[in-house]
This record gives structure tokens, C-alpha cells and sequence, in this order.
């Protein structure tokens, strides 16, 4: 080998040498941009953990909010029907006070207003929830 | 259990949990227990008016006069109280403090507390009017005061007319969960 093929090897050596430098330094950016890359997926990972787990605690509170009302809209029916099945006792035993009837039916339209005060609460809620209502409609379910 | 195999401890605080469609005839049934037994008793009755639950006990041979009761419906009904004796009205079932201080006056009026019943008819009235954990609240000062005295406490409501939660609540202060089926 002469001194020719040895520069020409040396020339051809740097210029790998410098291809690896360039390409390590690459590399290093890419890496730099992984670890961000991987550091905001973290991020918004935390960020749907959390936005899931408040989710899930408004998803309760709806629940427990529903069964209320459900019930607030269901128990007045149960009163109804005992103080009815308590006239209809009477009518059928002919043992009637026109006192007790009225006192009677006093209660039975007590709880029917508590069925419908406890409906226009639901509707409210219901609206206030969710802009797609018509204002029509928004009158409608919501008017006492 | 049976409306007729109602039994009832010497103590404690039994959740009875009924069919509605036999509610009531459960309530008139254990305060005829009570009575048959030779115990005093105070019921708090929110889903019916005193006069009408008075009459039907009277027409099952209960002398009433033994008993003491709490009218959270005849006033909001009417617009006014009722005039019977042993009886403290209070103006409606959400109320709670109003039916609290009735209970303590009632209580205080009863010489033999160890023979003491107090009914409550019913949970699931008081659930219409008001929210679940003023409830509770207002149970455990119920449950307090029964246990203080060494008295009964029956608390009734229909079936499934809880919150499961609230259920479990009420459950974890009781001595005992009672079912009646129709």
C-alpha cells in the first residue's frame, strides 16, 4: 500500500467517522424528542386518569341523584295508592265520614303535588345540563 | 316473615321493610302487638293521618288512649292541627326538627320506658320530603334515643323504596332487618 491508497483511506475513514457524528447527533435529537415525546404522553395520560376518575365520581353523584328522585317521584305514588285502597276500604264497608274522606283526599293530592314539584326539579336539572333544549320546550318542562 | 308472625324483641331497632301494598296493614298489626303485650307506644305517622289510623286501630279493639302519636300529615292536608288527645302535630313530614321535638315530649309523657315502642311509618315518607343524609342524621338521634331508654324502635318503609346506600346505612345502626312479604 502506498501513500496514495492510505490517504485515500484516511479521507474515506473521516468521512465515516463524521457520517457517525452526524448520525449520533441525530439520534441524540430524536432521543431528546422521544423523552418529550414520552413525557407529554405521561402528561395526558395523568390528564385522562384524571378527567376519568372525576367522570366516574360525577357518574356516581348522577346515580345517587336519579335514585333519589326516582324514589322522591315514587314514594308519593306508594302513599297514594294506601290512602286510595283506604277509601276504597271504606266505600266497601259503608263506614264513611265525609270528614275522613276529605282529610283523605287532602293527603292523596298533597302527595301528587310532591310528584309534580319533584318532576319540574328533575326537568330543571335535566335542562340545565344541556343547552339543546328549545326555549319552547324549556317552558313546558319546567312551568308549575 | 308474615304480617301475623310479627315478633318483636325485649330491644333494639328493627328496619322492617314491607310490600307497599301491606305497609300499612304491618304498622296496625305491631302497634296491636304492642298493645296485646301491655307496652306503650309512640307512633310517628307520616304517611297517614292520626284520626284515620286512631279509628282503624279503635275498630281492631286497641284502646288508643295507652298510645302516643305524631301527625306529620294532617296539618300540611288540612291547614291546621286536628284536636286529639296523645297526639303532636307537627307541620309537615320535612320537618325534622318539629317531629324531634315532638318525639322528646311524647317520650317524657311515657312512665314505663323499658316497655316503650317507638314506630316510625315510615322511612320512605321521610325520603320524599328530605335529603338522604339528613335522614340518617335524623335516624340516629332516633336510635340514640331508643337505646337510651332501653325501648324498641321499629322503623318502617316500603320495600324498595331506599337508596341501596342509604339502605345499608340505616341497616349498619339497626339490630335487625325484618322483611314482609304479601
Amino acid at each position: 500500500m502506498d501513500n496514495g491508497d492510505i490517504r485515500v483511506l484516511q479521507e474515506k475513514l473521516d468521512k465515516k467517522t463524521k457520517e457517525v457524528q452526524e448520525l449520533t447527533q441525530e439520534l441524540e435529537h430524536t432521543n431528546e424528542g422521544l423523552i418529550a415525546l414520552y413525557m407529554e404522553l405521561d402528561d395526558a395520560n395523568k390528564k385522562l386518569a384524571d378527567t376519568n376518575r372525576q367522570l366516574k365520581e360525577q357518574e356516581k353523584k348522577l346515580i345517587a341523584y336519579l335514585f333519589e328522585t326516582v324514589n322522591k317521584t315514587r314514594n308519593p305514588v306508594v302513599n297514594i295508592t294506601r290512602n286510595l285502597s283506604l277509601l276504597e276500604e271504606m266505600a266497601v264497608s259503608g263506614d264513611i265520614d265525609n270528614s275522613d274522606v276529605k282529610l283523605i283526599i287532602e293527603v292523596i293530592k298533597n302527595n301528587a303535588k310532591m310528584i309534580n314539584e319533584n318532576i319540574i326539579e328533575l326537568n330543571k336539572v335535566a335542562i340545565d345540563g344541556s343547552d339543546r333544549f328549545l326555549d319552547s320546550y324549556r317552558d313546558f318542562l319546567t312551568e308549575e | 316473615m308474615t304480617i301475623d308472625t310479627i315478633e318483636m324483641d325485649n330491644s333494639g331497632v328493627v328496619l322492617a321493610i314491607a310490600d307497599s301494598a301491606i305497609l300499612r296493614t304491618c304498622v296496625l298489626k305491631s302497634i296491636q302487638k304492642i298493645y296485646q303485650e301491655g307496652k306503650t307506644g309512640v307512633i310517628i305517622s307520616l304517611s297517614e293521618p292520626q284520626i284515620i289510623l286512631k279509628k282503624a286501630l279503635e275498630k281492631n279493639s286497641v284502646d288508643t288512649s295507652t298510645l302516643f302519636f305524631i301527625d306529620g300529615v294532617t296539618v300540611s292536608a288540612m291547614g291546621k292541627a286536628g284536636t286529639e288527645e296523645n297526639c303532636f302535630y307537627v307541620n309537615k313530614s320535612s320537618d325534622l326538627t318539629g317531629i324531634g321535638i315532638a318525639i322528646t315530649k311524647a317520650m317524657a309523657l311515657i312512665e314505663n320506658k323499658e316497655n316503650m315502642v317507638i314506630i316510625l311509618d315510615s322511612v320512605s315518607t321521610l325520603l320524599i320530603y328530605n335529603d338522604p343524609n339528613l335522614i340518617i342524621r335524623f335516624l340516629h338521634m332516633l336510635v340514640n334515643k331508643v337505646r337510651l331508654n332501653d325501648a324498641i324502635g321499629v322503623l318502617f318503609s316500603a320495600k324498595n323504596a331506599i337508596d341501596p346506600i342509604v339502605t345499608a346505612q340505616i341497616t349498619a345502626f339497626s339490630d335487625s332487618v325484618m322483611y314482609f312479604e304479601k
